[in-house]
Parts: C-alpha cells; structure tokens; sequence
C-alpha cells in the first residue's frame, strides 16, 4: 500500500516535471529558497539598521508586485501608483494620530478608502480604450498631493503627520509583519496571475477585442485588477505610515509611483516575482547610494537603461532561465 | 419571427453610409455568404450585428431578444460569436491557452461539458485538426493554422450563430478545403454560420444562400447558381474588381 502510493506519487512527480513545469518548479523552488532565507534573516543579522532596510524593501515589493497585477498583466498603465499607497498611509496615520485607532483598524480601513479611490479613478477609465486610464492616475496623483498641502490642518501639509505610533518596539517583530505581508500579497498575486483568471487578463493585454468577441467581460476583469492592485498598496502605504512614523506629501509623488515602475521593469514585468525582486534588489541599492540624496531616481533611471538593452525581461527573469539553463 | 433578424440596420460614418438599411432574416442551421465589392459595408455589417459597433438606426434581433446596444461580450454570451478578418492571436501563448481564454467564459462553462476548461478546449482544438499543435506557443503556427485557431476561439464560446469574416483569405484552396468541410458539417449540425467572402469560388461551394452587398445596401439574395447569373451582381461585384 505505502510502496504502491509513493511509486505513484514519483510517477506524479514525473509527469509534472516532463510536462514543461519545470520552468514553474524551478519558480516555486527558489522562490521558497528566497522566502526561507528572508525568514531567517533576523536570526542571522541583528542590525537595526540592516533589518529596517528590509523592513522597507519589504513593503516597496509589495508595492511593485500589485502594481505588475494591473499593469504588467493588462498592459494599462498606471502612472500613479502612489494614489493608493499615500491615501493608504495618509488614512492610517490618521487615524492613528486623530482618533487614536490600533493599526490593526487603521491599516485596513486605509486599504477601504484606497478601494472607494481605485473604483472612481478606474470605472469610468478603465472602459475606453486609449490613454484615458494612465492619463487619469497621472492627474489623480497629483490632485491628491495638492490636497494633501491644501488641507494643512488636517494633513500638516508639506511637514505631514508625526508620530505616528510603531508597528512595534521590537524590530524584527516589525520585520516580520511586513515580511508576512509581502510574502501573502507576493503569493496571492502570482497564484492570481496563474489562474485562468489571470490568463485572461494576459490575453487583455494582446487583445481585447478578441476577448470581448469570446464572450469576457474585459471591463469587470481590469476593475478586478485594479482593485486586486490597488488594496495592496493601500495596505503597504498604511504599513509603511507606521513602520516610518511619519508620513508626508512624498507618499503621492511621482517619484514613488515612478519608482514603483522602474522597480518592475528592472526585476521583471508580468511576473509579479520579479517585480517584487526588483523592490528588494532598488531598495538596497538605493540605500547603498543613499550619498547620492536627491540623485537617487537619476541613478534608478541610469540603472534601468542597461536593463532595457540587455535584459529587457528583467534581472530576475534573466537570472532565472541562466539557473534553469546550467 | 426569424431566428436572427435585422430591421432597417445603419450605419454612418461622418458622410458616407456603411450600412443603409439593411432588413435580413436568417434562420437556424442556415449557411448564408455575404459577398460584394471592397468598401460594400460587409465588415461593419458584421460589426453591427456582433456589437462592436452601435447602428445609428434599426436593430438587430436574436431568437426574438433585441441585442441591439449590448456589449460585444454579452452578445457573443447570448450565443453570437464572430471572428477577425485579421488574424492576431494571443501571441504570448500556446495553441491550447487560446482557445481555452474562450472557453473560461460564462457561456462556455454554461454551454460546454462538464470537463472544463482545458477539457472543452482540446475538444475544440481536436475539432479543427490543431491538437497535435495544442502546446506549442501560437507565434510557431503557419498561417493556415492560425486561420482554423481563430475559429476555435470563436467556437469555444458554444455559439448558435457564427459570423465568420473572409476565414479563407490568405489561403490556398488546398488549405481552404479542410475549412469549407468543417464549416459545412457545422451548419448541418444546426449552427447558423454567415460568411463574408472575397473568394468567389470557396464561397458559392459553400454556401446555399447569398447576400450580395453593395454601398451599404442588399442587391440580391438567393442562390449562388441564381446570383451568379443575375447582371446586376456581375456588373457591381465582378463587374467592380476586374
């Protein structure tokens, strides 16, 4: 009985492995291998300096991996980014600060608002082919910054709110909230993009009209997309609020929703793993060249043009059919 | 009643009038070919009927539900499929994926067998002779395969009435035949199939009933041997071309 069921489990395993999964085992494995060793870092560092760089790095995954679910897969593109992950953080820090709520309210009541802000930015825009979408997040983003000076009472203006409560004193207990985030939110989404239901927001990509002539609703897939984009980042944006402790107007520049792009594109677009690896791999960089001040995003857009010559599918892409070729 | 019906259907753009009028009725199981010169209004006509398109007046009506106004994916839910007369497939897939983004559609999982998604697919595949092709990335398909896919993808969504937009064009009659015989047993099986064709020959072997189409309106409709003799269709379409 037990051989029978494990020659069947090997013959199982063979056929997987012969039926061109491999590439995808091959995904999953140093994908488990990467999330394991995340998992031990603060048992082998225990640098708080070192482990707040992965705290962020954490969260800008996130934030890259939701923006690849909409954009890399659909092919629309969203400009603004940032709108989701500021009024995200925005919402959480204060309701931390003004009516004294626990994270564990203030976060995902963040990610509410984020979804009522996705829904108004994406139904109308979403239908229409052309620009209109990107061109909407574009405006949006920068209406929202407006607003967040404008309404200085409020939001404290270009000085922002301050303390902002901590996720918790102890940083690796920090890291391992986020950790747990990203790696939910990495998952989830690459499970998403593997189902059927992602098949067909790829096919939106290449052509919509064919999928419409099929009987798909191409408008409900892309709001679900964006919906399944944009509450991530509203909850990375709250996460980021109090893992900072401060959150200011930046949170919906365009440099963070440019980021958030070049981020994908370096670690790999339409794969949701190598967008997240391309958070990790910007964000220590980033910190690397931390000297550089306010040249950072000149730096992460020099960096991107070797990308685009040389890997144009992206670093982690590249790096993962070298290891499948030896 | 008829099963698919248009009532004074049209169509303009800016000045000129694509569609002007055009009143039809088809009924179950036909095979009716739609022929005429370039610019006749065939294409938009099919585009009208299948939603890409809103007429500025008249409507289309099927199995006596107006479908006028609707989305292109409630249409082709309702059981209207159409294909492309240019063929771009979803280039970033296999032959098999195709074919099954149709079939996760609503009305596939309604219409088709209980097997499924992939199930139904490769059924399908194995309808139009590609499933020895079924995992190969679809940009490694000759053009003749890529003709036959996008019927496929049209046919997973299960359709009662198929519109299909020149599927021979580009083809040689050798690679032709295999279609014209498919498409035939499709409409003896009950399926009704409208054709628009520039290919005289593959069309009137095809087809019992012909549409001749030219500035938007309906000039004839009969039988081919009947069309084909008929002046005014020698003169407008032949006529036209040569």
């Amino acid at each position: 009985m037990g051989a029978l069921s494990r020659q069947r489990r090997a013959l199982l395993a063979l056929l997987v492995v012969s039926t061109g999964t491999r590439a995808r085992l091959a995904t999953i494995t140093l994908g488990g291998a990467a999330l394991l060793a995340l998992a031990l870092l603060p048992v082998a560092v225990r640098d708080r300096y070192f482990l707040s760089v992965f705290i962020v790095a954490n969260l800008y995954a996130a934030m890259a991996a939701s923006w690849d679910i909409l954009s890399g897969y659909t092919g629309r593109e969203n400009f603004g980014h940032a709108i989701f992950i500021g009024t995200g953080a925005y919402t959480a820090a204060l309701l931390d600060t003004r009516l004294h709520l626990p994270p564990l309210i203030g976060i995902p009541c963040g990610a509410g608002a984020v979804l009522v802000v996705a829904l108004l930015v994406g139904v109308p825009t979403l239908r229409l082919r052309g620009p209109y979408f990107a061109l909407a997040t574009l405006a949006m983003a920068g209406i929202m910054e407006q607003l967040a000076l404008l309404l200085w009472p409020l939001t404290g203006g270009e000085e922002g709110v301050f303390s902002v409560q901590p996720l918790s004193l102890s940083a690796s207990t920090t890291y391992y909230i986020t950790l747990g985030f990203m790696g939910t939110v990495v998952l989830g989404l690459y499970w998403t993009a593997r189902s059927e239901w992602g098949m067909v927001l790829r096919a939106i990509r290449v052509n919509e009209e064919a999928c419409e002539a099929s009987g798909l609703n191409t408008t409900a897939y892309k709001v679900g997309a964006l919906l399944l984009s944009a509450v991530p980042a509203g909850l990375a944006g709250g996460l980021y609020a109090h893992v900072q402790e401060h959150v200011g107007p930046a949170v919906y520049s365009a440099a963070l929703s440019v980021t958030v792009i070049i981020m994908t594109f370096i670690g790999g677009i339409g794969t949701i793993y190598g967008a997240a690896a391309g958070g990790f791999l910007l964000t220590i960089a980033g910190e690397a060249l931390r000297g550089f001040g306010q040249y950072r995003l000149l730096l992460y857009t020099a960096a991107l043009l070797p990308v685009i010559f040389y890997w144009p599918q992206g670093v982690a892409v590249q790096l993962l059919a070298w290891l499948r070729g030896r | 009643m008829a099963f698919l019906q248009t009532e004074g259907l049209t169509k303009r753009f800016g000045g000129l009038i694509a569609v002007d009028a055009i009143s039809v009725a088809v009924e179950p199981g036909e095979l009716v070919g739609v022929i005429g010169p370039n610019g006749a209004g065939k294409t938009t006509f099919f585009s009208l009927l299948s939603g890409f398109l809103r007429p500025d007046r008249g409507h289309v009506m099927l199995r006596n539900r107006r479908i006028t106004g609707l989305p292109p994916h409630r249409i082709a839910d309702l059981g209207l499929a159409r294909t492309f007369q240019v063929v771009r497939p979803f280039s970033n897939m296999t032959v098999l994926e195709n074919v099954a983004i149709a079939c996760t559609s609503p009305r596939a999982r309604r219409v088709g067998s209980a097997g499924g998604v992939w199930r139904n697919a490769r059924e399908i595949l194995a309808a139009l002779d590609l499933e020895a092709k079924a995992g190969m990335p679809v940009g490694t398909l000759p053009f003749g395969d890529l003709r036959r896919l996008e019927i496929a993808r049209a046919l997973a969504t299960y359709p009662d009435v198929l519109l299909l937009d020149e599927p021979f064009s580009g083809l040689s009659a050798l690679e032709a035949a295999p279609i014209i015989a498919f498409v035939s047993a499709l409409a003896r099986q009950g399926t009704t199939v409208l054709v628009v064709e520039h290919k005289l020959r593959e069309l009137m072997r095809l087809a019992k009933r012909v549409v001749v189409m030219q500035f938007g309106q309906i000039i004839a409709d009969g039988s081919p041997e009947r069309i084909a003799r008929l002046p005014s269709v020698v003169e407008a379409y032949l006529g036209g071309t040569t």
